[in-house]
Parts: structure tokens; sequence; C-alpha cells
């Protein structure tokens, strides 16, 4: 009665406008003060405690490369290198802008940057050498989605953050699908430009190819340094997200000279209000995991699924139906940090790893990025391109499907992601 | 008053941007000394210490700002009186959990003001700690600042 | 007193007016794994404390807390009765005395480890706890996370071995120490990534308990994989109880909460002793190399280190008792 009476509250908590970390606290304080004997001192405790974790630190260090990389202009020199790669194909501008955000995806743990970052440029030019705006918009917000899939990413960290998850092995195993949608996507832009006769660019010279390869190298050395660093064990994600940070300020800051150091203030301010944001939810949605554990809510959770599912895919099938369903309406951190401890317990019981079971949430959850009523890079995209959100949701579609498909071949084939 | 919350929000910037850099610092300092095969292992707790001292920094900011993440499907319906009455009670709420982050933030920092650090044995654990009572109580004077504009324009009759 | 006595005795199934419902004991360890030992021990705790009806226990693996520091924060605060923690980490609250337990080569064998805990030492070190905490922490018994060896890219032949090791050890003070003055280098790596650097090289070796290394499956990896068996650490794991809350208890009360305590302490053990024996076997099927070594040089070269702490903790009376329990 009183669970019915603390759900009820938090749905109206979110209804009438309440920040969702403090809906969060708020129903995590009045829930525990509802436990006999335990006393109200631990939800402040417990929110210092799920932030008492050296991975965390990933996250705002990865959105301060993301920052870092967009002012010091290795957005635009990936754009350029891109362009001269793939431009001159039929749709070769949707190519490139796929192909700009599977890098930029390697550097940077964010869609939503990428959707900023990238689509500033490429929305408008591709406008302008006569794509229909459905086109730009779709192919820039479903690319993007890729960021958090290939590695490094913020999801990842949090789901690690939240389920002990190596987050190495979260990386690694995001590789291949994030590299999978990326070229399914690529296809999706083939058969387009048939039908609709896309444009293509100039082919580029061999002198200008290597000229851009050459200014770009700095750039493209950094998912390299990132990434193989993780892989080959020079550093923890953690210590990655640090060195990529301060790579990228280098680069930007001696290299390309567009970073001025007195702008670095500002870099940083933007860096911390921003991942203050999903971190402070985190903690009070720790507070929320503690009240949970009081309840004993994983092991009714866990009886419910054990009474109705008992394979391992059918689980997960429900799994990526209920994310799917939670990230038309949520950003991916919160709908983390709601629901994985819940269903974590289950999972183990049924043998699924979690780093599985972490890859195919974090596919699942990046579809609600470009999904409306609240998906963010969608919602970028559609105000760059100035299309009404309706049809920038219909041109995503054909890219979701490649998604979906490569959720599916992840379900039934674990071995893509357990490298 | 504006002036005087200003103030407060600035320094609470620079002390969260300190705290940022030094992490991003003690972790990179933390790679260098593994590979100069130096033992240093003081970094992860120093790090993780700064990091929630500039989340919660942060996290006060974004309060006074109202940026935090929120729907508002209702807000947007609403103009006027109403929508100041509404953001009056989604305040009064948040401001009764920050008064109580204030309140039990400086229990639990007197009560474990004594425990010291793993690694730096000489540090007290109080001086992590005091960052809930500390955040409790800016996030309140931030809340209370938005509640007296929110009655304020609605004398207005805005 | 006297008067609950024949209440509690009387334990038909049907509970005899005038006793009160019974107690709730919140109990939680740092393990989110089922299966393990301390999960066994904890649960053992519950059955023998729920027999007579005057406790009712509800056992926690994790779930409202997986950092020991975080349990005994919650057992001061009364957010949990009963708590497992690791010395190391009580050494936090200010007791350091509890370091003791933390010096390596302390004990020689499971016997050993077992008629010091056990005996006047036990009860020796369960009274500092007592009174340094201001009564607010007791023992209830000592539990073990099995004992802990080498493992890394090369199996260890002689003490020279260690030289230039990078080494992931626990990151306390009297452990760290010991392994610098071998000639290692002691790194901090985190528990949940130390596959990845065991398999990259991050780090040359570690050092744990056979229950710990084998199911992270660091055996498996590139510099896991030769283990030598240095018996260095027979570690102790404190089960602690709220003190204020056991004072309050009537004495057939803390009576029957002591023989659920050794209970688990039986169990706890018992489980701990018999997977290390599967885990090793576990270990060799799967390809880990495991040697024996000579112990004495290592024993030696902890021996002026062991001097060294007990007299900074004061303690070399209980330092000479181990030993004499030898
Ligand atoms: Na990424
Ligand atoms: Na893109």
């Amino acid at each position: 009665m009183f669970a019915l009476f603390l759900v009820i509250l938090f749905i109206v908590l979110i209804v009438i406008g309440t920040p969702i970390a403090f809906s969060i606290g708020i129903v995590s304080l009045i829930g525990i003060s509802n436990i006999a004997n335990i006393p109200n001192l631990v939800v402040p405790m417990k929110m210092f405690y799920g932030l008492n974790s050296f991975v965390l630190l990933a996250v705002p260090l990865f959105i301060l490369t993301a920052n870092l990389m967009n002012e010091g202009n290795i957005t635009k020199k990936l754009i350029d290198l891109s362009n001269a790669l793939v431009g001159h194909v039929k749709g070769g501008l949707a190519h490139s802008n796929i192909l700009v955000s599977m890098i930029f995806a390697g550097v940077s743990g964010s869609s939503t940057a990428d959707t900023a970052g990238v689509g500033k440029i490429l929305i408008p030019s591709m406008i302008e050498s006569g794509y229909d705006k459905e086109t730009a918009v779709g192919v820039t917000a479903a690319s993007s989605t890729i960021g958090g899939i290939i590695p490094p990413s913020i999801v990842m960290v949090i789901y690690g953050g939240l389920t002990n998850a190596s987050i190495s092995k979260l990386f690694l195993g995001g590789m291949i699908p994030g590299i999978l949608i990326g070229l399914g996507m690529m296809f999706v832009v083939g058969i387009m430009a048939k039908k609709k006769d896309f444009p293509r660019y100039e082919k580029t010279d061999a002198k200008t190819k290597i000229k851009l390869i050459r200014e770009s190298i700095p750039a493209l050395l950094t998912p390299m340094i990132i990434i193989g660093g993780v892989v080959t064990g020079w550093y923890t994600a953690t210590e990655a997200a640090a060195f990529s940070s301060v790579y990228a300020f280098l680069v930007g800051m001696f290299y390309y000279k567009t970073i001025k150091l007195k702008s670095i203030p500002r870099i940083l301010e933007e860096t911390l209000k921003l991942s203050s944001l999903s971190l402070f939810a985190l903690a009070t949605a720790s507070a929320l995991g503690e009240l949970l554990g009081y309840y004993r809510v994983g092991s009714y959770v866990q009886g419910f699924f054990m009474n109705t599912v008992s394979s391992p895919i059918g689980f997960l099938a429900i799994v990526v139906l209920f994310f799917l369903f939670v990230g038309t309406f949520m950003d991916a951190i919160p709908a983390m940090i709601l629901f994985v401890p819940i269903i974590l317990p289950a999972a183990t019981l049924l043998g699924i790893s979690n780093v599985h079971l972490g890859i195919i949430i974090v596919i699942t959850l990046s579809i609600g990025l470009v999904t409306p009523p609240y998906g963010l890079c969608l919602l970028i995209a559609a105000s760059i391109g100035e299309l009404g959100v309706e049809r920038s949701f219909k041109a995503v579609l054909p890219y979701i499907s490649i998604i979906l498909m490569v959720l599916v071949l992840i379900i039934v084939f674990p071995q893509i992601v357990l490298i | 008053m504006k002036k005087a919350i200003d103030l407060l929000e600035r320094i609470q910037k620079y002390i969260g941007i300190a705290f940022l850099s030094i992490f991003i610092v003690v972790v990179i300092i933390q790679i260098i000394a593994r590979y100069l095969e130096i033992s240093v292992l003081w970094t992860e707790e120093i790090a993780v210490f700064s990091f929630i001292w500039a989340v919660f920094m942060g996290a006060s900011i974004m309060v006074r700002k109202e940026a935090h993440f929120s729907f508002d499907f209702l807000k947007s319906k609403l103009s006027g009186i109403k929508k100041h009455i509404l953001d009056i009670i989604i305040n009064v709420l948040m401001l009764g959990f920050t008064l109580y982050m204030l309140v039990y933030g400086k229990e639990i920092m007197i009560t474990f003001w004594n425990y010291n650090w793993y690694s730096l044995p000489d540090f007290k654990m109080g001086y992590v700690w005091a960052v809930i009572p500390l955040t409790g109580m800016l996030m309140s004077i931030y809340i209370i600042e938005h509640i007296v504009n929110n009655i304020i324009q609605m004398r207005g009759g805005k | 007193g006297c008067g609950n006595k024949t209440a509690t005795d009387n334990t038909d199934n049907t509970q005899p007016e005038g006793v009160a419902d019974p107690i709730k004991i919140v109990a939680a360890h740092n393990q989110t794994n089922t299966d393990s030992p301390y999960q066994t021990g904890l649960l053992e705790f519950e059955k023998v404390a729920e027999a007579n009806g005057v406790f009712d226990v509800e056992v926690h693996a994790g779930t409202i807390g997986t950092s020991e520091a975080e349990l005994v924060e919650k057992l001061k605060l009364g957010a949990a009765d009963v708590v497992l923690v690791s010395p190391g980490f009580m050494t936090k609250t200010g007791i350091k005395e509890i370091d003791l337990f933390s010096l390596l080569y302390l004990f020689d064998s499971y016997d050993h480890w077992e008629k010091v805990v056990d005996g006047d030492v036990g009860k020796a070190m369960s009274d500092i706890i007592y009174n340094k905490s201001n009564g607010e922490f007791k023992v209830l018994g000592y539990w073990t996370a099995a004992v802990r060896h080498y493992y890394g890219k090369t199996p260890l032949n002689s003490i020279e071995d260690v030289k230039g090791l990078k080494i992931r050890t626990q990151t306390s003070g009297a452990v760290s120490e010991y392994w610098t003055s071998l000639g290692a280098i002691p790194t901090a790596v985190a528990w949940g990534e130390l596959y990845q650097g065991l398999q990259q090289g991050i780090v040359d070796a570690a050092e744990n308990a056979y229950p710990y290394l084998v199911p992270m499956e660091h055996h498996k990896t590139t510099n896991g994989k030769y283990l030598t068996e240095t018996g260095h650490d027979y570690t102790t794991r404190l089960l602690l109880v709220n003190a204020k809350k056991f004072d309050k208890m009537t004495d057939d009360q803390k009576a029957e909460l002591m023989k659920a305590a050794e209970a688990s302490v039986d169990a706890e053990r018992t489980a701990i002793y018999n997977e290390e024996e599967s885990y090793k076997q576990q270990l060799i099927d799967d390809g880990g190399v495991v040697n024996e070594i000579d112990r004495t040089p290592f024993i030696e070269a902890a021996i002026p280190l062991q001097d060294k702490i007990a007299k900074e903790l004061g303690l070399e009376e209980l330092l000479q008792a181990i030993r004499d329990a030898k």
C-alpha cells in the first residue's frame, strides 16, 4: 500500500515538473523514513557513496574532451577529411556524415555532443548541396546514436558504475555493434542514393587529400589513443578519459591553435555544469537503490521473471521492449539508474553476463535519442535543419530498423560483444 | 540581495572548477607515476573526493540556473499566476529536500568527522562529508531566491 | 534477567504470552555474489538466530552497500545491526590497533590463525575495538576471506624474483610497505579493472586468494597465469554487531545471538576452506600453474616490519602472544 503511494507520488512529482534528481531524492527520503529503525541519515550518506567510485570520474572527463574538440576545431578537421574521402560517391555527404560520427564516437562518449558539433556544420551544407531536409536531419540524428555505442561511452561508464561490470570489457563489447550499425546505415544511404538521386561532391585530388590527411593526423590519433590505450592496457577507462582531455587540449592549443588560454575556465565551467546534472541524479538514485534494497524489491522482480520467462533470449527481448518504451520519454542515464539495479539480479540468475546485458541496454536506449517526445539528438538535429519533429522522426525510421537488426543479432549471438 | 547571491554562485563556481582541475591533475599523476614505476597509492582517494566536491558544487549551480533535468509539458501549458504557483510548489518541495540535506548532512559530518582517509590517515573524513551540508545550504538559498522572485512577479501581476 | 529465561526457553510453535515480537536484525556483507561464503555464514546466522523466535534476521548481500567503509558507518548509525568488515577498513574509524591482523606472515596456517583469533588474542582485540569505539562496535566472531598468494606473469622461485614487479596490492599501509621492502612496486588498480590490467600488462602481478581470483578469471590472463603459494596473509574478517543495541539485550537474548554467531563462524570457515580447494583445482584445470616456495626468506623479511608496526600500535605483547601460539 505504502509502496503504491510512493509510486504515485513519484509520478506526480515528475509530471508537475519537479527535477528528476529531486523527485527521486524526495521519494527515497519519504520511503526510508517510513522504515522503522533505519535512520534517515542513510539518504545523504548514500548520495555520497553513489559517487564514491573512481570509474565515474570518466563522465566529466569525456564531456571535457568533447568540449575541447568542438572548441579546438578538431570536429571541423574530421568533417573535412571525411568529405575528401567519401564525398565523391553518390550521396557522399550522407556517407561522410556517418563516417565522421563513427570517428567522433571513438573520441567522445556523448551522442548529443556529436549531433550538435557535426550537425551544425553538415546539415546546412547537405541542404545547400541539394539533399532534402529529411535526409540531412535523419542521417545526422541517427548516426550520432553511435556516439554512445562505439567506445568510449559515458552511458557505459554509468552502467559499469551501477553493476560493477568491467568498463574495459563494455568498451570492447561496444566496438563491433557500433561498426555494424555504422555500416548498416551506410547501406541504407546507398539504397536511398539511387532512389532519390543524391548529389555527389567533386572528387578531391590526391594532393589535397594528402594535405587533409596530414592536417587531421593529430585529430585522428585521438580515437586511436583512447581506444587503443584501453584495449592494450596502457591505462584504464578513467585514465584514458583524463589522457584524452589533456591530448585534445594540447592539440587544440598548440597544433591547431584554436583554443585560447582565457577560454579554459569557461570550458571547465561548462563541463562541470553538464556533468553534474547526470551525476547528481545518479547520487539521489543511489539513495533510491538503498530504499529498494531495504524493501527487497530485487528479489520480487527476480521472482516475477523466474516465474514468467525462463530463457535468456525471452528475458532479453522483454528488456529491449521495456527500454525502448522507457527511452521514448527518458534520458538514457536516468533510465538506467532507475531500472538497471532492479533488472540485474534476474539477469544474473538467468546466466546473462552483465557485459552482454549492458551492451543491449545501451544500444536500446540509444534508439531513445532519436524517438519523440524526448529524443535529444532528434530534437537538436530537427532544430538545426528547421524541420518538424514528426517529419524528422519519419526520416530516422529506416536507420532505427538497422539498430534493431543489430540488437537481434547480439541477443542471439552474445559472442559478438563478449570479446 | 541578488548581488550577494551572484557572488555566492561565482565563488562556488570557482571552487567547483578548482576541484575539477585537481582530479584531472591527480589522475594524470597516477598514469605518469605508474610509468615511472613510482608507487603512489593516494591518488585514487584524492581524485574521488575532489570529484564528489566538484559534482555537488556543479549541481547546486544548476539549481540556481533551474537547469536540472525535468519534464516541462505541464509548465509549458501554463502561464501567468498559474505558472508561478506551480513553480512555487515545485520549489517548496525541493526546499524540503535541500533543508534535509543541510540538517542531516551536518549530523553525518559531525558523526564521522574523526574517521580518517584510507591512504592518507592524517586527513579527516569530515572534510569530505562537509560538502553535503554545504550544498544543502547553498541550494536552499538559491531555491528561496526563486520562491521570492515568483512571489514578487505574481504581485506585479506578471 | 531470570524472568525471561522461562519464556525464551519455551520453544513451542505458538509464542507464549508476554513474549515480545522478535528483535529485527539487519545483517549485511558487501559481496553481491549470493554463492559467497559470506552469504553462507550470514544465512546460518539467520537460521540459528531465528530458531527460537528471538530474532528476525534480514540478510543483505551487497544490497545496502558494496563498500566496507559504508557498512561500518551504517553499523554506527544503526542502519545495519550486524556487518562483516576487513581490519583495513576498521582503521578508518580511528581504531588503528586492528591493523595488527593485516600484517603479512603473521600467521603460519589456519590452525595457528584459529588458535589466535578464537583465543586470548582475539578476546583482547575485541576488547580494544569495544573500548576504542566508545562501546559502539562489538566483535561477534572472526571469519576469514581465505589465504592470499602471489600470482603474476612469472612464478616466484626465490625472494629475489619479486624485485621490480609492479604488483597490485591492497593499499593499506602495512601491506604496501612490505612489498616495497621486497623491491616490488605496489600499484593501485581497481578490483573490477584488474582482469584487463593483468591481461594487458598494466601490472605484472597481483596477490589474492583462490576464491576471489578464480571467479574473476585472473588466472586466464597473461600476467596472472603463475601462482606461487606465498601464503602471506591468512586474512581475518570481523563479524561486528552494533554494541549499543547488543548491550540493551537481556542475557538470554545475548546468549541466543552469540550462539548464532558461533554457528555462523563455523559455517563460514567450513565454506571457505572447501571453496579454496575446489577453486585451486579449477585454476589448475584451466591451465594455471601453481608452485610452492620456501617461505622462510619471506617470513624473515616480514619480521622487522611486524616488530615496527606492533611497536607503533603499542601491541608488542599481543604480537608476542601470536608468535608464541605457533
Ligand atoms: Na563513443
Ligand atoms: Na552524424
